[in-house]
């Protein structure tokens, strides 16, 4: 374990170095995803000027809802996007054997490879909008909140990304994935608002959604009282068992898997 | 006229080649007016005011779909990347006019595309039970008349932020920006009948509303006679402004460029 941490900072550091090159680059894109954090942010009192609940999410909790889905995101984004974006096209290019052939887990090191630094900016934002939300509701932040909130933002970051390396997967049957970043913007365009806005509260509708909830609105809801605390449970387990099907997806695709040196 | 009919069989043939990627696209594109959809009906549902009833958000929303996909345009970081890598001497030695082959594969794109889009605009206006709009068909005329110019617009300005390339390695962040004010002050996020009053004049002059709101509001009969030639002559000033900025940054941008063998 120790040693997945020592190449995983190798590779943070790494990253990092490549992308200081373009520093103009890493300024200008934090600039411009602070700007969509705005227009995020106007969307969500425009709407609140019409109305004073959103299908029972308060204004503050909405705030919340964005805010954490912006540090998902944002962690998301920084150390895992990059490599579930290139998996189709590597699987296309007979090029997985550069992970496959190391002396490591490939899933570890085809997951976490690339990084894209530049997406720290909606971390930091979205750390500042949370916190707002958390003091504008005068909730007690206590040891347990904090563990909620960990545990929300560490979980959604996996149940996020076992939902797109779930799709990425699929290359390995198909001839292509380029449309891999249309899902991506589609989970995108819909994960950050509450699912309730889609579901209404339909059961069926719910249950359905479940693998999308897990990544921000379950967490949302745990950590503003809208659901007991046990929920807890069904958000590590679901998103542990979302896991568990992918790494035996994974081994399973791997079968179908050929380039020039196999 | 006999080259761009060759570019555009040639750009549907592509297309055609890859229709599960042209669907992925397709969904991908039409995921975000519908969630927002979601959205405002949320709004509705939770007993908000707005000046839209649901039928005509769901209206607007649809025509959003429809005036989405005509006015779709994607070629600026593909220019971008020829520019930055040299392969734009393939276009330049041959005997065409780089407008017209991006034009036709635009285009072309979107007779494939089509076939996925408008069925499912079909399905859905029944299934909501959308009306259709009631207008004279002098009004359909300046609809289409609107329509093609917004085409036009969104196509050039594409066009523009593509050949920026000339001078920067990256397009990205002006491809941002222009994304950013495309989806918040064309009415894509927000209906501007919605919008806060305060920043319509603003609004008003600027080229977005003209890229998608203007020809809804058109059909939707929400504009009289003198609305309408105003708005138009608006939309005659910018696809002259862009087309002459394309022009200035292509003739300039033409004189820095140099690559291998050229």
């Amino acid at each position: 374990m120790k040693r997945y941490f020592t190449i995983f900072a190798h590779l943070v550091g790494f990253n990092l170095m490549r992308e200081m090159e373009f520093r103009g680059n890493f300024f200008l894109l934090f600039i411009i995803q602070s700007i969509w954090t705005i227009i995020q942010l106007l969307l969500i009192e425009v709407i609140f000027q019409n109305t004073n609940n959103l299908v029972g999410w308060t204004k503050i909790e909405i705030l919340a809802l964005v805010g954490l889905y912006r540090i998902v995101k944002g962690v998301f984004d920084t150390f895992l996007f990059a490599n579930v974006l290139y998996l189709p096209e590597n699987i296309n290019r007979g090029q997985l054997d550069f992970n496959l052939t190391k002396p490591i887990n490939p899933l570890f090191l085809t997951s976490v490879h690339h990084h894209f630094p530049e997406n720290l900016g909606p971390i930091i934002t979205g750390l500042c909008i949370l916190i707002y939300a958390i003091i504008s509701a005068k909730i007690t932040v206590g040891i347990l909140f904090i563990v909620n909130l960990v545990t929300g933002i560490v979980f959604g970051v996996l149940a996020f990304y076992t939902l797109l390396f779930g799709l990425a997967l699929t290359a390995f049957f198909t001839q292509r994935l380029t449309a891999l970043s249309s899902f991506y913007d589609m989970f995108n365009n819909a994960l950050r608002n509450p699912l309730d806005v889609y579901t209404r509260k339909n059961l069926i509708i719910d249950l359905l959604l479940l693998p999308f909830a897990l990544v921000v609105t379950l967490p949302i809801k745990i950590l503003f009282y809208k659901v007991s605390p046990a929920y807890l449970a069904l958000e590590i387990f679901g998103t542990l068992f979302m896991f568990a099907c992918i790494y035996r997806l994974w081994h399973f695709a791997l079968r179908h898997y050929s380039s020039a040196s196999s | 006229m006999r080259q761009f009919s060759a570019y555009l069989k040639t750009s549907i043939m592509a297309a055609i080649s890859y229709r599960g990627d042209v669907l992925l696209f397709v969904l991908g594109g039409v995921s975000q007016p519908l969630v927002i959809l979601a959205l405002w009906l949320g709004v509705a549902y939770s007993g908000g005011t707005l000046s839209l009833t649901t039928n005509e958000l769901i209206q607007y929303y649809l025509f959003v779909v429809l005036i989405g996909y005509f006015t779709s345009t994607w070629a600026s970081q593909f220019i971008t990347k020829d520019i930055r890598q040299g392969d734009m001497s393939r276009y330049l030695l041959k005997p065409t006019n780089f407008l017209f082959f991006q034009a036709s594969n635009n285009i072309g794109e979107k007779i494939v595309k089509g076939a996925y889009i408008l069925p499912l605009l079909i399905v859905l206006g029944i299934f909501f039970k959308v009306p259709i709009p009631i207008i004279t068909i002098f009004k359909v005329v300046l609809f289409f008349f609107s329509l093609v110019s917004a085409c036009i617009i969104s196509f050039i300005a594409d066009m523009c932020v593509g050949v920026a390339g000339f001078w920067f390695e990256s397009t990205e962040a002006l491809d941002d920006f222009y994304g950013i004010g495309s989806s918040m002050l064309s009415g894509r996020m927000i209906p501007l009948s919605i919008f806060p009053s305060l920043f319509l004049p603003f609004i008003n002059i600027l080229p977005f509303r003209y890229l998608l709101s203007f020809p809804i509001e058109i059909i939707q009969n929400k504009l009289d006679s003198q609305q309408i030639l105003v708005g138009l002559s608006f939309q005659l000033f910018w696809l002259f402004a862009f087309f002459l900025l394309y022009r200035t940054l292509w003739t300039k941008g033409l004189h820095r460029y140099s690559a291998v063998g050229a």
